[in-house]
């Protein structure tokens, strides 16, 4: 049965979806339920003078609305930092902040009393640039000043490094926030249920969101549940305090089913968005290429809440210098607080934007040098055994060189030149190159575990209980797989759960490429156990040595005969049935000093090679070919790989060209897919998906996760295109299609 | 959990109609108000297969069919669907998974599957006007399906099978 272990197999919950029978959080609705929604601060930074909801209370349909004073607990949350409140005592901090929460028994009334409630402010200076921020003078937004957190590392003697150098690089770049725009908002449904409030949410984090509502709302733990059915997308943006309070606030205090769920215009403009940033680079290389020492100053805009905001800086400063060798560096890493809206995690995690950067510094040094944009990192990547740039010491699979040699034995990597020479008229192309990196788990310092469950059924069946919030990834199918597997039984015998805090265990977020890994990992322990109780009975039974029993589908063999697995569940105490088994993910040994959060140890890597075509007439940019070489360790399920590949790639496609949020003082300006620009699937080009297996000792399988590290490499390839094909070295992004014709010009001028 | 009947339209039935529309073979009459697009209504009466992604016809999660032609239900007003037949992603398996369905399965076509339903109808009526449509073709029609998961060649991929399968 490990046969099944990397071949196709179709996602359990693929027939649920395609026919519409699965309830997402925003389907959920029972007669007589409330319609939830939020009077919001329109103002970036401003003191609450007065809260009038007197009106508003009148509007027909309207049962009741809530401000900070209904709520009997801290009124605070925050993953790290409770530094947000769930409605505002006193000051609002961005366009957004919540103020009151109302239910309503309709959409028209919801909205009206909202538009009714008055608030006076008292407008505050605010402040919407992060370096402006980290100033004396700065107005502040919380009382611990705005500077979040800083992180600096240093290695080796970085003044030496720049000594030793022939060439000295230096550059600029800078980065917008960034929308996940999952297809489904923020969504929830709640109810009192046996006593519970229970919630079921889009969340990545329901154990997390049980202690949250705890505290925020006074609430002990046990009385309630969270539940995570699959749901509409994440990518980080449901990892966190979404509308998980404001449904068990109305729930418990009403005891009546509520609704929630946000606009696409209010979820751009309130959740969670992946961070903004500037960075400043300089890096210092010998003639043959080689590294010699690499500083940087990360600036992260963590806007006005912290949510995730030092931990993913933190990993923009571990990953600041990419896959490779660099014997001498420092790097300073910032996260400042803002008026504008709220960075938190997102698929990637700090890496993308210092993957850009970086890579752009490579691109810079090999034209400084004219060598090759594969060789120079060829030369510089990481081996195993090698210290990264933050040095600390890679003791498990590092497979960054394995995906460069693998890149140029890939159908684009053979027929770009050609695919270049075949522009047409006023179109220009060119090619691309980017590596990247990216540490599984949540790092040193954070508790980061799983606990699986596995479960005999009556009919000698088997139930998997997932632990980790399935967003559609496909993890559950992963944990199906991986049990069917172990299991010796075909995929049919399995059933499975998605979480629920009162029938799963909690094994921690979906976040951070760990959910296949750590729950595999987890399962295949809990399975053992099971396994080995199954085999205890079945020999007992059958008189026989427990060696020479074999778990074969739904029975167990031995030379003695055969017992059914129906069976076995009689003869088994009902504890033995349920199986649980706890690990926690590896961490290094080394560079533990740094903080929380980083470094990691477990790796997957990546070699990006893009093709563009460059309109020199419009400025235009169009990516004609692609391809992603990544080292995931084993790919147990290729459709699901795939597609994990594909899906990242085109949100770093669109990275690079359309995406970015324009904000005006606080605000942003494309809050719908009007304005905001997504790729479509005429943008997205043929992507060539290659894996380089990398046996990952300490992973399921030899599996590392794939979640996130193809996201990372997609700008930095498509502007190390536009450079080949036009000779612009683009440092902003979005590409802008005005700066490219503008630079285009410019250099035509230079004789 | 979703049989659904309380109206979320105001109370006081001011201005409420009655909407008489066929949906996936089934004759309905919905009581409306004159204001409510048609993605609120099926959703209202249980049709929850008909996501919500926008509410500004840009994402295509709302598509549903509408005597046979795409719409954005998001858009369209309830009472300009009166008489009309409608077809959400349910009509797809009366009998059984639609090849479609079964091709987007197979395909990897489905992650968080939200857009799904607005894409299998979209593909349905591609492939009901035209027998043999060519890959850009169906990434033409496919444009106006917001997908954040994949990168869109799970879904072509699936379609084309069925196209050649023709």
């Amino acid at each position: 049965m490990k046969a099944i272990i990397g071949k196709p197999l179709n996602r359990v919950d693929g027939e649920i979806k395609v026919t519409g029978r699965h309830l997402y959080p925003s389907d959920m609705w029972e007669d007589g339920t409330l319609l939830l929604g939020l009077k919001r601060s329109v103002h970036p930074h401003a003191i609450i003078k007065r809260v009038d909801t007197q009106e508003a209370s009148k509007v027909d349909g309207v049962v009741r609305i809530f401000t900070y004073k209904d709520i009997s607990g801290t009124n605070r949350y925050g993953v790290v930092h409770k530094d947000q409140q769930v409605l505002a005592e006193e000051k609002v901090r961005y366009i957004g902040d919540a103020i009151c929460l109302v239910a309503a028994t309709n959409r028209e009334a919801l909205k009206e009393a909202i538009d009714k409630i008055k608030v006076e402010y008292e407008v505050l200076p605010a402040v919407f640039d992060p370096v402006e921020a980290m100033k004396e003078n700065a107005p502040k937004i919380h009382k611990s000043g705005n500077i979040l957190q800083h992180t600096t590392v240093s290695y080796g003697d970085v003044e030496k490094g720049f000594k030793e150098s022939d060439i000295i690089i230096e550059g600029s770049y800078s980065v917008p926030f960034i929308d996940h725009t999952p297809m489904e908002t923020e969504a929830g449904f709640a109810k009192m249920q046996d006593g519970k409030i229970t919630v079921w949410a889009g969340t990545q984090t329901p154990f997390r969101d049980r202690k949250e509502i705890s505290k925020a709302l006074g609430i002990p733990e046990e009385k309630i549940r969270v539940i995570a059915p699959f749901f509409g997308g994440g990518f980080g943006r449901k990892d966190g305090i979404t509308v998980q309070i404001y449904l068990a606030l109305a729930a418990y205090i009403l005891k009546r089913p509520v609704k929630i769920y946000y606009s696409r215009e209010e979820s751009i403009q309130t959740s969670y968005h992946r961070h903004a940033a500037v960075m400043y680079y300089k890096t210092g290389a010998k003639r043959d290429g080689m590294l010699t020492a690499v500083q940087a100053r990360l600036i992260f805009d963590t806007g006005a809440y912290a949510s995730f905001g030092g931990e993913v800086m933190s990993l923009g400063v571990e990953h600041f210098a990419g896959p490779y060798r660099v014997p001498n560096s420092r790097v300073d890493g910032y996260a400042v607080y803002t008026n504008n809206i709220i960075g938190g995690a997102m698929r990637g995690f700090g890496v993308p934007q210092v993957t850009f950067a970086f890579e752009s510094q490579m691109d810079k040094i090999a034209k400084a040098l004219n060598m090759d944009r594969w060789e120079i990192r060829y030369k510089n990547a990481l081996e195993h055994g090698d210290k990264t740039a933050i040095g600390h010491t890679l003791i498990y699979s590092t497979g960054v060189k394995r995906t460069l040699k693998k890149v140029r034995e890939s159908n684009l990597w053979k027929g770009k030149d050609k695919l270049i020479a075949e522009s047409t008229p006023f179109k220009r192309r060119g090619w691309g190159i980017a590596c990247s990196y990216q540490g599984g788990g949540l790092g040193v310092g954070i508790p980061d575990f799983a606990e699986a469950k596995v479960e005999l059924l009556p009919s000698g069946r088997y139930r998997v209980y997932g632990g980790i919030s399935d967003m559609g990834q496909g993890n559950t199918t992963g944990y199906v797989q991986i049990a069917s597997a172990a299991l010796n039984a075909p995929v049919e015998m399995i059933e499975y759960t998605t979480p629920d805090t009162d029938r799963t265990l909690d094994s921690g977020p979906s976040a951070a490429s760990r959910t296949t890994y750590i729950y595999g990992k987890a399962l295949l322990g809990a399975i053992e156990l099971l396994k080995d109780e199954i085999l205890q009975v079945a020999a007992e039974k059958l008189s026989c040595p427990k060696n020479s029993c074999k778990l074969i589908d739904d029975r167990v063999e031995s030379d003695k005969g055969t017992i059914h697995l129906s069976e076995i569940y009689k003869l088994l105490p009902e504890k033995k049935r349920v199986s649980t088994f706890y690990v926690d993910m590896p961490i290094s040994k080394d560079r533990r000093d740094i903080g929380s959060g980083l470094p990691h140890i477990v790796y997957a890597y990546a070699t990006h090679l893009a093709v563009v075509e460059v309109d020199i007439l419009t400025g235009k940019v169009r990516v004609i070919g692609y391809c992603s070489v990544s080292d995931v360790g084993k790919v147990i399920n290729p459709p699901v790989f795939e597609g994990q590949v594909e899906g990242a790639v085109a949100q770093g496609i669109g990275a690079a060209l359309t995406e970015g949020i324009k904000l005006k003082d606080g605000l942003a300006l494309n809050n719908n897919f009007t304005t905001y620009i997504v790729p479509t699937a005429v943008d997205v080009p043929q992507i060539e998906v290659i894996a380089v297996e990398s046996a990952e000792p300490t992973g399921p399988f030899g599996l590392k996760g794939t979640g996130e590290i193809n996201v990372d490499a997609p700008p930095a390839a498509v502007v190390s295109a536009i450079e080949n094909a036009v000779g612009v070295r683009v440092s902003s992004l979005p590409v802008s299609p005005e700066e490219i014709i503008k630079s285009i010009e410019v250099e035509d001028a230079i004789p | 959990m979703v049989e659904r009947t309380g109206a979320i339209i105001k109370a006081q039935g001011v201005g409420i109609m009655k909407v008489k529309i066929t949906v996936n073979g089934e004759k309905k009459v919905f009581e409306i108000e004159p204001s409510e697009k048609l993605a609120d209504t099926l959703r209202r009466y249980g049709y929850t297969e008909v996501k919500i992604g926008c509410r500004s016809g840009n994402c295509g999660s709302c598509t549903v069919l509408l005597n046979g032609k795409p719409i954005r239900s998001c858009l369209k007003f309830t009472a300009q669907a009166e008489g009309a037949y409608i077809e959400t992603v349910k009509a797809l398996n009366k009998d059984g998974l639609h090849p479609l369905q079964k091709a987007f399965i197979e395909a990897g076509a489905v992650q968080c599957g939200f857009c799904t339903p607005g894409m299998l109808l979209t593909a349905k009526a591609l492939l009901d006007a035209k027998e043999k449509p060519t890959k850009d073709e169906v990434k033409e029609a496919l444009k106006g399906n917001l997908c954040r998961c994949t990168g869109y060649k799970q879904q072509i991929d699936a379609i084309m099978k069925v196209v050649n399968g023709r």
